[in-house]
């Protein structure tokens, strides 16, 4: 392989692996509700250090409490007796039904003594039992557990592993503590312990993993369809700029912090929306017209700075006229925000997993997520920033990134005709001539700036009315009232409503349900490719099933709350429910002719 | 120009952005779950009809759950020593009085021995019947799917016996108010 040709393998490689990592993140981020095994939550070590005293010690996870009033030793060997257990003093609180408990956080260290009727046996068995809860949403309490150990009363260390035992049917997890001093692991406490692997995970992989999974997914997020164009001209922009390495380093680490900013915000805006109940998902934004109009506009002055239509400065990679103007710095702060909003609506499905963590883990669990999916969103630029050698795995400079830059206007202006489109869905004609009078403002706003001469105080004041102006047409939008809802007209297709939903499954009609928003470009996608053709209508006909379609375009809390009854972070969402009345099935986000055929054949039988 | 060195990272980036994108929109999002129950042990999930099942009340009689054939069937499973099932109990209480008219019939099945529960009960009236749920075999959460014995946890019943929907932690007046619509209203006929 030539020197030449390596750097590329290793870019291969990196891209392998990172979609390698798309798949398992997909697949593992489940967090059991966000909780931990009862055992995870509090793991509890018995030892015997010096004959006559069992030391207790258990590790409580954080937002995790134990009651001390529940916490409960019994031994199981005939012939030794236990003093009472000493437990620390623990925090108290006033429990409205229980009156004043002594509750623990973080670590208890107790000891429970112990004497012998006559000769000391070798073991000793013991029933450690405790009850706790989980202190913030979802705010649950665990059945109290029992955990049984047999350790060798001559002290010297942990000898046998621990397990639960004459609990109720469910597994704990085996710890087996083998310590140093161990000689052989007691028969009794061998045949009495099961081993049960646990599906909730094990406490390491409960935040470890889930802050793993975010990082790769934030990396793999650099790789999405509508990030890609944006991070290309940032990696020119830096590039450019890499005649001097310590601007190269200023510029990545303030795009960076604009990526890690963007995500904490959300994360506090989802903290903020989660304890006010609102309905809400990733994408959701585009749900609120004004911010449609003003995106689209956004990306329609994009383009027209990358066709060449004005020179922002001779930085290639600032987006956002205004923006660029407060230096190099903060331009780079507001791509990398810039980044994270326009990626939003594409990444929807991939986020979901993440989100649905969010939306249950504890806040800081949830902040911790969000940090690390930022740090991979950004992580590949600001390696470029701050590793020369990296560098070298960019192309060299020259005429073609002029070229380059004018052919990825064009997306940008695509982009920004979905958006108005999706507006006209929203708000119909008027809001489109809205939008397009306020782009109209914005392009005479950015020619007259491109013309101006510097120094010219006159036309720069008309540039800012220009772009003022342009202000009051999205206004307008902002305030504009969402049209009368018409029920879809077209044949064989029931507007989505819960009540005739259940009155279709209730006279034993299979169903078919599609929520979709036409901000939602899987839904599109499927929809050109299975639901509106000819083979879908046949389906339908042959297995007599009602297609139900629903529209989450705008707001609609009724549409919410059958989302989250299919614990759904957002759009799209199918469910097939079957001949009879039975439970809805949902199917994958991404449809396919036969997996829906098959559906819904299974469904009519 | 471009020279190729370009075009070929142009080709991969495209390249794994379309295979990003299938891996996306390929793989449906894993939901929470909990964990598997221990073997033999049937559990019940969405969908499955719960009308034959039966627990004792407080007096000890056993009472099938499709004495509430018809309503909504709220169960909310809870102990005394959970702090967050006695806090929203009284706001079960609340809905059960709001929405009777609508078919809602809140059942709480206590995992709790019939003593500790009636002297909760006690100093916390909540008007809804209250079965015991801590003697059956097996434990009456793993049945309704809630294997780790969390609590506070919850499971609507439609009016035909069939299981709609279960919630582990506390329940709000919003998603009470979701799941009626869901259950949707009495059949007239």
């Amino acid at each position: 392989m030539s020197p030449r040709a390596r750097p590329f393998a290793r870019l291969l490689l990196l891209a392998g692996l990172l979609l390698a990592a798309t798949g398992a993140f997909a697949q593992s981020v489940s967090p059991g509700e966000g909780l931990l095994p009862v055992t995870g939550a509090f793991a509890l070590k018995a030892t015997i250090n010096q004959p006559g005293s069992l030391a207790l010690h258990f590790d409580i996870a954080p937002h995790y409490y134990l009651y001390r009033g529940r916490i409960h030793t019994k031994i199981l060997t005939a012939g030794i007796t236990a003093g009472p257990i000493n437990l620390p003093p623990g925090t108290p609180e006033h429990d409205p039904y229980l009156g004043d408990v002594v509750i623990y956080h973080h670590v208890v260290d107790g000891s429970l003594p112990y004497t012998a009727a006559g000769a000391m046996p070798a073991t000793l068995k013991v029933a450690v039992s405790y009850q706790g809860c989980h202190e913030v949403a979802p705010k649950i309490c665990y059945p109290p557990n029992t955990e049984t150990f047999t350790l060798p009363t001559a002290g010297g260390g942990p000898l046998a592993a621990n397990g639960r035992g004459g609990g109720g049917p469910r597994g704990g997890l085996l710890t087996a503590a083998l310590g140093g001093g161990a000689t052989t692991v007691s028969p009794s406490a061998a045949t009495t312990n099961t081993t049960q692997p646990n599906a909730i995970g094990s406490p390491a992989t409960g935040l470890a993993l889930a802050l793993l999974l975010a990082f790769a997914g934030g990396l793999i997020l650099n790789l999405m369809p509508c990030v890609l164009p944006i991070l290309a001209i940032k990696a020119v922009g830096v590039l450019e700029s890499n005649t001097s390495r310590a601007e190269a380093r200023r510029h990545a680490l303030a795009y960076g912090a604009g990526v890690i900013a963007t995500f904490l915000s959300v994360g506090l805006g989802i903290l903020g929306l989660r304890g006010a109940g609102h309905a809400i998902g990733w994408g959701t934004q585009l749900q609120q017209p004004a911010i449609v109009a003003v995106l689209a506009c956004i990306l329609f002055v994009v383009g027209l700075s990358m066709s060449g239509v004005v020179q922002v400065g001779s930085r290639l990679g600032n987006v956002g006229e205004r923006l660029t103007q407060r230096g190099g710095s903060a331009g780079n702060f507001f791509t990398g925000v810039l980044a994270v909003v326009v990626a939003s609506p594409c990444t929807a499905p991939f986020m979901g997993a993440a989100l649905a963590y969010a939306f249950i883990a504890p806040a800081t669990h949830e902040l911790a997520v969000m940090l690390a999916l930022g740090i991979g969103l950004a992580l590949p630029l600001v390696l470029i920033g701050l590793v020369p050698a990296l560098a070298r795995w960019l192309p060299k400079p020259g005429r073609w990134m002029e070229t380059l830059k004018q052919v990825l206007a064009f997306p940008m202006y695509l982009s920004a005709v979905w958006l108005v489109w999706v507006l006209a869905h929203q708000r119909g004609a008027n809001a489109v001539a809205l939008v397009l009078i306020a782009m109209v403002l914005l392009a005479a706003a950015l020619w007259w700036h491109g013309r101006a001469r510097p120094g010219r105080r006159a036309g720069h004041v008309l540039t800012a009315v220009l772009a003022l102006a342009a202000l009051v047409p999205l206004a307008g939008v902002a305030r504009m009232a969402p049209p009368a809802r018409t029920a879809t007209a077209a044949a064989g297709v029931v507007a989505f409503s819960p009540a005739k939903l259940q009155a279709l499954r209730a006279a034993g009609t299979p169903v078919f349900v599609d929520i979709g928003a036409d901000w939602c470009v899987t839904c599109k996608v499927n929809e050109h490719a299975v639901l509106d053709g000819r083979g879908f209508r046949t389906l339908l006909r042959s297995t007599g099933a009602v297609y139900m379609k629903g529209d989450w375009t705008d707001v609609d809390p009724v549409i919410g709350a059958y989302l989250a009854s299919f614990h759904s972070p957002g759009v799209p969402l199918y469910v097939v429910y079957p001949r009879g009345g039975g439970p809805g099935h949902a199917l994958p986000t991404v449809l396919t002719a036969p997996l829906v055929r098959s559906a819904l054949e299974t469904a009519a039988r | 120009m471009m020279n190729r060195t370009t075009w070929i990272i142009l080709v991969l980036a495209c390249c794994a952005a379309a295979g990003g994108w299938w891996l996306q929109y390929g793989t449906a999002p894993d939901m929470p779950t909990q964990p598997p129950a221990p073997a033999g042990i049937r559990t019940l999930a969405v969908g499955d009809s719960v009308s034959g099942y039966s627990l004792p009340d407080l007096d000890g009689t056993t009472t099938t759950l499709a004495r509430w054939h018809g309503k909504v069937l709220l169960l909310n499973f809870w102990a005394t020593w959970c702090a967050p099932c006695r806090q929203e109990m009284p706001m079960l209480a609340a809905q059960q009085r709001e929405h009777a008219a609508d078919g809602l019939q809140v059942v709480g099945v206590a995992m709790n021995q019939p003593q500790s529960a009636t002297a909760f009960l006690q100093r916390v009236p909540v008007g809804y019947p209250i079965l015991i749920g801590i003697n059956a075999e097996p434990e009456p959460t793993t049945t309704f799917g809630d294997t780790a014995g969390l609590l506070p946890y919850s499971v609507l019943v439609s009016r035909d016996g069939h299981i709609l929907a279960t919630k582990l932690g506390q329940l709000d007046p919003a998603t009470i108010g979701a799941w009626l619509a869901e259950a949707g209203p009495a059949q007239k006929n």
